[in-house]
């Protein structure tokens, strides 16, 4: 879990501290796209286009910046939303975009390029975990998107969800528990 | 499929799923027997794969410091500051801030990023800098050091090294006060003379400090309300060689005795 950004880097950012203002944009931006990766997935084997909205993300963050105020939310909950806003836009646009071939079901399956064993069971056990995601609630999957691909706290994703931290700590157990269940139902693929 | 909503919470499973998938957050946890757990530790892995993008945080951080709205920023950290942040920014780590001290150009960045690092560093800056002032006689800009010392010390949050340094603070304070005064400690040289330095090499008399640079002719210092020139002030080294002050409470906070 990364640690919480601090509220004097915030305000000093906010105060336009160029220094500051860039320490704030390091440190949130591997999650953002980490984020952005998850929610989007991959796109013909990359993350080009998941990258790309992350970096529209930081952007974003960096002009809404000057209007912050802090009202009690730790700052990654303002961050957050502005990220879910431009995923929503991105997979509109995509819906949009794939109206001439049918959408992907799963996420993308990697190339027949041979690589290490050890590679492609990763690649496998990922693609997996991405399918049964998908198949959870909507919030149960952003719940554990928030936690474990952005790499927020409890509170923190309380924040942005709109819930008690302790309720998303019950949703996020409940959605283990489905992945779980849902991971014991799935037939095994067959190896490539 | 059963309804997970309708099985009742149970605490224990709560807890240790919110240590799991902090654990896979981090890359931290191990699959054991768990597929699921390899499953989010693959996952989570895959969604790092070539995201260390140098180029494009270095865009960011042009943004950032480059913004036209940027234009008077609050503390003067100066162009050059600015283009060595950036440097060190662009490449996703922060070289060498994290052992700046006051003085360094990325100074700036540290008192930002590590906050509470370079309050320490900025009270043990403050406190050198005072034993100096003192050592050359300059007691008004020794206290002025001190108090900033203390303003720093105010903002440390370890209780531990905040004792540490208000002791190293009151210590200084008392020799300023009273010249005399030693810590009643046994240290090589002392003989109770202050003139009597602790390194056990008593100054020439007429000079009275070993380390500031003065070309005063008054060896003792210049300010009138000081203590006699030349034998009233003890000359303390540079910290290097200060010697062991007394601690009223221990450097580190001791162990607890668990019982059993």
């Amino acid at each position: 879990m990364t640690s919480a950004i601090p509220p004097e880097l915030v305000s000093r950012a906010v105060r336009r501290d160029p220094a500051a203002t860039a320490a704030l944009l390091t440190a949130l931006r591997p999650g953002l796209v980490r984020y952005c990766r998850a929610r989007l997935g991959p796109v013909s084997g990359a993350y080009a286009t998941a990258d790309d909205v992350a970096q529209e993300v930081c952007l974003a963050v960096l002009r809404a910046l000057p209007g912050y105020r802090d009202q009690g939310l730790p700052f990654t909950a303002f961050a957050y939303r502005i990220a879910a806003n431009k995923v929503a836009d991105a997979q509109r646009a995509a819906v949009r975009a794939a109206t001439a071939t049918p959408p992907d079901a799963l996420p993308d399956q990697a190339d027949g390029t041979p690589g290490p064993e050890q590679q492609a069971l990763s690649a496998d056990l990922a693609r997996r975990l991405s399918a049964l995601l998908a198949r959870l609630p909507e919030t149960q999957r952003d719940i554990v998107v928030l936690r474990v691909a952005a790499g927020l706290s409890a509170d923190e994703v309380a924040a942005i969800v709109g819930m008690t931290a302790a309720a998303v700590r019950v949703a996020q157990s409940r959605a283990l528990a489905r992945l779980r269940t849902l991971a014991g139902e799935s037939l095994p693929e067959v190896a490539a | 499929m059963s309804d997970v909503a309708d099985e009742p919470v149970d605490l224990a499973r709560v807890a240790a799923d919110d240590v799991l998938l902090s654990a896979v957050a981090r890359g931290a946890a191990t699959p054991g027997d768990d597929d699921v757990t390899a499953m989010l530790l693959a996952w989570r892995a895959d969604l790092d794969e070539g995201a260390d993008d140098v180029s494009r945080n270095a865009t960011l951080v042009g943004a950032a410091l480059a913004d036209g709205t940027a234009r008077r920023p609050r503390r003067r950290i100066g162009l050059a500051a600015a283009v060595v942040a950036a440097a060190a920014l662009a490449t996703g780590v922060l070289v060498g801030s994290d052992h700046a001290g006051p003085g360094d150009p990325l100074w700036p960045v540290t008192r930002v990023v590590h906050p509470q690092r370079s309050e320490v560093r900025a009270a043990e800056h403050a406190i050198s800098q005072a034993q100096v002032a003192t050592a050359g006689g300059d007691q008004e800009r020794a206290r002025r050091l001190l108090d900033q010392a203390r303003q720093h010390i105010a903002r440390i949050e370890d209780p531990a090294v905040a004792d540490r340094l208000t002791v190293d603070v009151t210590t200084l304070l008392q020799t300023l006060t009273d010249p005399l005064h030693l810590p009643p400690i046994a240290v090589p040289g002392l003989t109770g003379q202050p003139t009597a330095g602790p390194t056990g090499a008593p100054p020439p008399p007429g000079t009275g400090k070993s380390s500031a640079p003065s070309t005063k002719p008054s060896p003792g210092g210049a300010t009138p309300t000081g203590p006699p020139p030349g034998g009233g002030l003890l000359p303390l080294p540079l910290p290097t060689e200060l010697p062991p002050l007394p601690t009223l409470l221990p450097d580190l906070p001791l162990p607890p005795v668990l019982p059993g």
